[in-house]
């Protein structure tokens, strides 16, 4: 099911085109990537996607939808503590008082912003408005989640917790993201949309390729491995062989390796 | 809805962005009844103009309390941009009601009218505050929420047609042009003129026809406001 269309749409704000010429179509459930240079109207693109904005010319369809926004700057000027903020935010899109606390508290513990709970918003660090402003959107189990640019102003750990996250809600969810960051396109997003001054210049999906690693070990025969013919594997020099396997499969094949009387010389992830 | 308003009251609260018309509106008040022995109707009709600025003055400040992406969060979170606007003037009624009920209660409490309150004063003192604080709504409205309100001079043009729409009735002895184009206003000389006579002329003819078209002008204004409010996020 389609759930965004456009039709050759233009949005221009204030006599600047912002967007020209967009065609698009989002089914349900795909999750995809807007990339570009700054100023190529990526975030536009987003809020023309949400009804933020609507277009100057051409024409949508929107699907009703229960929508989580993360924009690209959380506000500065919140005075409520996170916790009232959490708390007042969930109860405007509808939520139960019981259920939320709890969902609250562990996007709490996850994200772990325990210690700034009582904390005025426009008192906390940039990445821990940041946090906020990702838990706001996932707080309210939305059809559809945009978020613009969520990784910025992250810690690694972070940044890879909210991968994780998203990967979970991606099983179910509509998931519409702008990012500079390859990871999230390579964990994340297998199509990309890439836009430049304000119009789609590609459209594409990408097969998330799956993780390989690289294991050489010395073999006591100049000899196949018999029992892993169903693996890649080549000899590279005498006695030694080099095989790739995916990432899950890594244990039992290195187990393997040992039990023939194989020693490891390398192991390592393929790029 | 109810949580939206009760999110919007907490943040002006905190915001102290009240402080100013309401001291403003409470000094009016004090002044207005220095001196005892007021006649009733054209107080009341004094403070409901109060009413009318001071509401004009707080509806402006509460469209201005998020910046963008906070209003944008909240449209998604209420799923429609109109509850939004709703849920603003929801807000409004509500910090606007203990003005109101000093408005009303103060003199009577401190005694200071000349002759007696009936029933049928208190009722067209009370609907004139309203009417007036709508007025003030839909001047503040329109110069914070909708495209005449981006402008620079938002503020002066909302003072400027306070000011028009509260002489308008000497404007037009001045000029009858200017009925050509004051019809436009809030029609604040409407309910103002039952206001300026003695205390018991009360059920002229005209209070029906002047309260319908009084409630008709605000039905069609606000419903104006929220097709220019959707005009402007868009
Ligand atoms: N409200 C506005 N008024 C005028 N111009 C605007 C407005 N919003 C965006 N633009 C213009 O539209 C273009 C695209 O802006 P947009 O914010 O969508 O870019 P972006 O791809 O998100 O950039 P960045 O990577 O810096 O976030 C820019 O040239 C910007 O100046
Ligand atoms: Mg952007």
């Amino acid at each position: 099911m389609d759930i965004f269309k456009a039709r050759k749409v233009s949005k221009e704000i204030a006599g600047v085109k912002v967007l020209q010429d967009i065609s698009l179509c989002v089914s349900q459930g795909e999750t995809i990537a807007i990339k570009g240079t700054n100023g190529s109207g990526k975030s536009s693109l987003i809020k023309l996607i949400g009804g933020i904005y609507e277009p100057s010319y051409g024409n949508i369809e929107r699907a009703e939808m229960n929508i989580g926004y993360v924009p690209e700057h959380f506000p500065e000027n919140i005075r409520f503590s996170i916790n009232d903020y959490l708390h007042l935010i969930a109860k405007i899109s509808g939520k139960l008082e019981q259920k939320i606390n709890k969902k609250i508290e562990s996007y709490v513990d996850v994200f772990a912003i325990g210690e700034f709970l009582q904390t005025p918003l426009r008192k906390c660090s940039k990445g821990t408005k940041q946090k906020v402003g990702i838990i706001q959107a996932l707080l309210k189990e939305p059809d559809l989640i945009l978020l613009d640019e969520p990784l910025t102003g992250l810690d690694q750990t972070t940044q890879s917790k909210v991968i994780k996250l998203l990967q979970a809600f991606a099983n179910n969810t509509t998931i519409i993201l702008t990012t500079h960051e390859q990871v999230l396109i390579s964990e994340l997003a297998p199509r990309i949309i890439e836009v430049d001054k304000g119009k789609i210049i590609s459209d594409s999906f990408v097969e998330i390729k799956e993780k390989l690693n690289i294991i050489k070990a010395k073999v006591p025969q100049n000899s196949i491995l018999q029992e892993l013919t169903f693996i890649d594997q080549k000899l590279i020099e005498e006695n030694t062989v080099e095989v790739k396997v995916p990432f899950t499969e890594s244990d039992k094949v290195l187990k393997i390796l040992l039990e023939q009387g194989c020693s490891i010389i390398e192991l390592k992830e393929m790029r | 809805m109810s949580s939206f308003v009760h999110y919007q009251i907490k943040s002006y609260i905190q915001s102290l962005k009240f402080i100013p018309p309401a001291s403003l509106f409470l000094l009016w008040i004090f002044i207005l009844y220095t001196y005892d022995n007021a006649p009733i109707l054209s107080s009341y009709g004094a403070s409901s103009i109060a009413i009318y600025l001071t509401i004009t003055w707080i509806s402006m400040t509460v469209f201005s309390l998020e910046e963008e992406q906070e209003k944008y969060i909240l449209f998604f979170q209420l799923g429609r941009k109109e509850k939004y606007l709703i849920g603003k003037w929801l807000s409004i009624i509500v910090i606007s009601l203990p003005l109101h009920a000093f408005a009303i209660f103060y003199p009577i409490m401190t005694d200071s009218f000349k002759g007696s309150l009936s029933l049928p004063l208190i009722l067209i003192s009370v609907s004139s505050h309203v009417i007036f604080s709508f007025f003030g709504i839909l001047i503040g409205t329109l110069f914070s929420a909708t495209k005449w309100g981006t402008k620079k001079y938002s503020w002066l043009s909302a003072v400027l047609v306070i000011v028009l729409s509260i002489s308008a009735k000497s404007l037009a002895e001045l000029a009858s042009i200017a009925n050509w184009f004051l019809w436009i206003f809030p029609p604040v000389f409407t309910v103002i003129k039952h206001m300026e006579e003695g205390d018991e002329i009360l059920f002229l003819e005209s209070l029906f026809t002047d309260s319908i078209f009084v409630l008709l002008y605000l039905i069609i204004s606000f419903a104006l406001l929220i097709i220019l409010f959707k005009r402007k996020e868009s």
